[in-house]
């Protein structure tokens, strides 16, 4: 019994996924354009890329805290790269970039950690930086020349399933195991809970949350790889505004941006959820201010569920309460 | 495992969220109610309004019976255009072209705005792609992420026509620009011939640049530095600001410090010259400094009128994006395409001036 609840608690809260199934069923019978294999492909392939940033970003924001240096760390990876990717091949250049990202994930953390700066002018400091570097190393963009490395992201394994969204799977699986069943995973939670309990409980939070941080630039770095790869090019200002996009993908998955919970495979599902919006709209030929109005309506209610979710909770337990109140006296 | 002294937190939180399970369903129920509203408010804006719509909707009905029939010899093309920006008037002139020229053609548009996000440029492109349509025209907001369309465009022999900005070295079908060289020493000539006016003969100038990767917006400012050191004047700095009109007053700041003696700036587009122009105005210099831009919008030209500007360099975008269609149906027919400089397969779209008093100047002209 026991064991079933916890399972409950942890897995349990699917309806971003319930919304993003219905959601599509609408959109496959109202838009013919809906009905081919390779609408649902592309949708999968753009959104993996925001979600494998989303996964590391789900760790920050359980911490309480957010990562607004994602999109500058996306394009100092793109950037080095571009750069790297015709000298010494493709593996070794993802492994550099994997390295680049635990590189300026560490250097976040040690930031927040150890000199107590908060996190959100931390990341908002080291936002400019990185893209400063990233534009010292190259102001002009670059145009990726290795069709190997371009097919990448695109190439459908079994021409079906796109190998980005699988390895936003695989990736998810491993963050998930992070999370759930290794201690680390724990520690994060109970800092999100309450990092004064965290702390007379005797968990490490200095250390904890330097690896917060490296798992997010780890977790950026791989998604960068896989954003040069779909946009075949590097470009010192790449993808600005990605941090807000991954955020509300993080937030709109259910994950509470005060800490404390959320879940990884949320994430993934509500940044497809997001993308599909986007798409489905562009298909249905939805006015172009009117796509804006839209999305900055998804955002205030991803940014505001959590309170929603309280809102209706104490409506629910008054009314409950006035219920069994009423019992009583008649009872009586 | 010492996660087990946190006994007391855990404890409330089971309690909480096990009362929170029974209201999950009403919470999904909202969501899902929420969603099908934002469907219903998709499928209603699909049926009319926006006028892309209507050329699409009545366009629709010509695809159909030409699948039966096959009537007209453009009836039956389905014609993409995916759009940088819509909120930039320059943008809305060109998408009203595309949308005019489609109508008169009785083409097909399946429109797609990239909010300025090169993902969101790459993943449209997709799905326009992914509908069938015959032809792409593209006016990218990053030209580098080109290549990749044209690659994907040319798996399924779809033409790909670029409007402006720049082709980031892609095997494109053809690119249809304004003179921009042509342009900039228009604006040039013009700022020499005022300041010979107040008999200014020398002194420093300045550039305010769109971004590094727009090549074409480069000559711009390319072609008004070569007029202006001909005639003696000295660049004081170029400084970037990114096509936007907030950095570009942040950069018109920095040069009011750094360069008090600037006689002459000229924006490489109109809105980072009203945001220069509105920097100047701050210090009370309007007047004292020439400020120049590139587009021929609306707001430049209220500026113009206002005095805060000097002038502009009106491009055509309708014409760009009437030629963009025209060139697309030329390309789907299997037609050769006429290039003004066939080695970058660019042609060109004529620009004027808009000098001091708002109105349409061709007494300058390309040498």
């Amino acid at each position: 019994m026991e064991k079933k609840r916890r399972f409950h608690i942890e897995y349990g809260d699917h309806g971003i996924l319930y919304a993003l199934i219905i959601f599509w069923i609408v959109l496959i019978i109202t838009n013919e354009n809906f009905r081919g294999l390779a609408f649902f492909q592309t949708i999968l392939t753009k959104a993996s890329l925001n979600a494998i940033c989303g996964i590391g970003m789900t760790f920050a924001v359980i911490s309480g805290a957010f990562d607004l240096s994602i999109a500058s760390q996306v394009a100092l990876n793109g950037v080095v790269l571009t750069l790297i990717l015709p000298k010494i091949g493709i593996f070794p250049s993802i492994i550099v970039i994997l390295l680049l990202g635990v590189l300026m994930g560490t250097i976040n953390g040690l930031l927040i950690s150890k000199l107590r700066i908060p996190s959100f002018i931390a990341t908002l400091a080291m936002q400019m930086a990185y893209r400063a570097v990233a534009q010292l190393i190259n102001s002009s963009p670059v145009v990726v020349d290795n069709s190997g490395f371009k097919k990448m992201a695109t190439y459908k394994i079994a021409g079906i399933i796109p190998t980005a969204f699988l390895i936003c799977i695989i990736l998810g699986i491993i963050g998930t195991i992070i999370l759930r069943k290794m201690k680390l995973g724990r520690d994060i939670l109970a800092i999100g809970n309450s990092q004064e309990a965290a702390i007379i409980s005797g968990i490490n939070v200095a250390k904890t949350e330097i690896m917060i941080y490296l798992i997010v630039g780890l977790f950026t770095a791989a998604s960068s790889v896989m954003i040069v790869s779909y946009l075949g090019s590097s470009n010192y200002g790449m993808q600005s505004g990605l941090e807000f996009t991954v955020i509300s993908a993080v937030v709109l998955g259910g994950t509470a941006l005060i800490g404390g919970k959320g879940s990884i495979f949320n994430t993934i599902v509500a940044a497809i959820f997001l993308i599909s919006i986007r798409s489905a709209m562009d298909s249905f030929g939805v006015d172009s201010y009117w796509q804006r109005v839209v999305e900055g309506v998804i955002l205030i209610i991803a940014f505001s569920i959590t309170e929603i979710r309280n809102i209706i909770n104490t409506v629910l337990v008054k009314r409950k309460a006035r219920k069994q109140l009423s019992v009583q006296k008649v009872s009586k | 495992m010492k996660l087990r002294f946190l006994f007391p937190v855990k404890q409330v939180r089971i309690d909480q969220i096990k009362k929170r399970r029974v209201n999950m369903k009403k919470v999904t129920s909202i969501l899902l109610a929420m969603m099908l509203m934002l469907t219903l408010v998709s499928c209603g804006n699909s049926s009319g309004e926006t006028t892309s719509n209507t050329t699409s909707d009545t366009t629709n009905d010509t695809k159909s019976t030409g699948d039966e029939g096959g009537s007209a010899n453009t009836g039956n093309y389905t014609i993409g255009f995916s759009v940088y920006d819509l909120s930039n008037e320059y943008f809305q002139s060109m998408m009203e072209g595309v949308e005019a020229a489609a109508e008169e053609n009785g083409v097909t548009l399946i429109t797609h705005d990239q909010k300025s996000s090169e993902s969101e440029l790459v993943t449209g492109a997709t799905n326009l792609i992914n509908q069938g349509v015959d032809a792409l025209i593209v006016s990218p907001c990053k030209p580098e992420v080109m290549s990749t369309i044209v690659d994907l465009a040319k798996e399924s022999n779809i033409p790909v026509i670029i409007l402006d900005i720049g082709d980031g070295g892609s095997d494109k079908d053809a690119i249809v620009v304004s003179d921009m060289y042509g342009g900039g020493q228009i604006a040039g000539k013009y700022a020499l011939s005022l300041l010979e006016a107040d008999s200014v003969t020398e002194g420093e100038f300045a550039i305010i640049k769109c971004e590094e990767s727009a090549v074409y917006a480069i000559q711009r400012g390319e072609g008004f530095k070569s007029i202006m050191e001909e005639a003696g004047f000295t660049l004081a700095t170029e400084l970037v600001a990114n096509s936007d009109t907030t950095e570009a007053y942040n950069a018109m700041q920095d040069i009011l410090t750094s360069y008090p003696d600037v006689k002459v700036i000229f924006a490489e587009n109109d809105n980072m010259a009203l945001g220069a122009a509105s920097a100047i105005d701050e210090a009370g210099k309007t007047g004292e400094i020439l400020v120049f831009g590139f587009d021929g919008n609306e707001s430049a030209v209220e500026a113009i009128l206002d005095g805060t500007m000097s002038g502009t360099i009106a491009q055509q975008p309708v014409e760009i994006g009437r030629l963009g269609i025209e060139l697309a149906i030329q390309r789907i027919n299997g037609e050769e395409l006429e290039f003004d400089n066939p080695d970058t397969k660019e042609i060109y779209a004529d620009v004027y001036l808009i000098d001091s008093t708002g109105e349409a100047n061709h007494e300058f002209t390309v040498e």
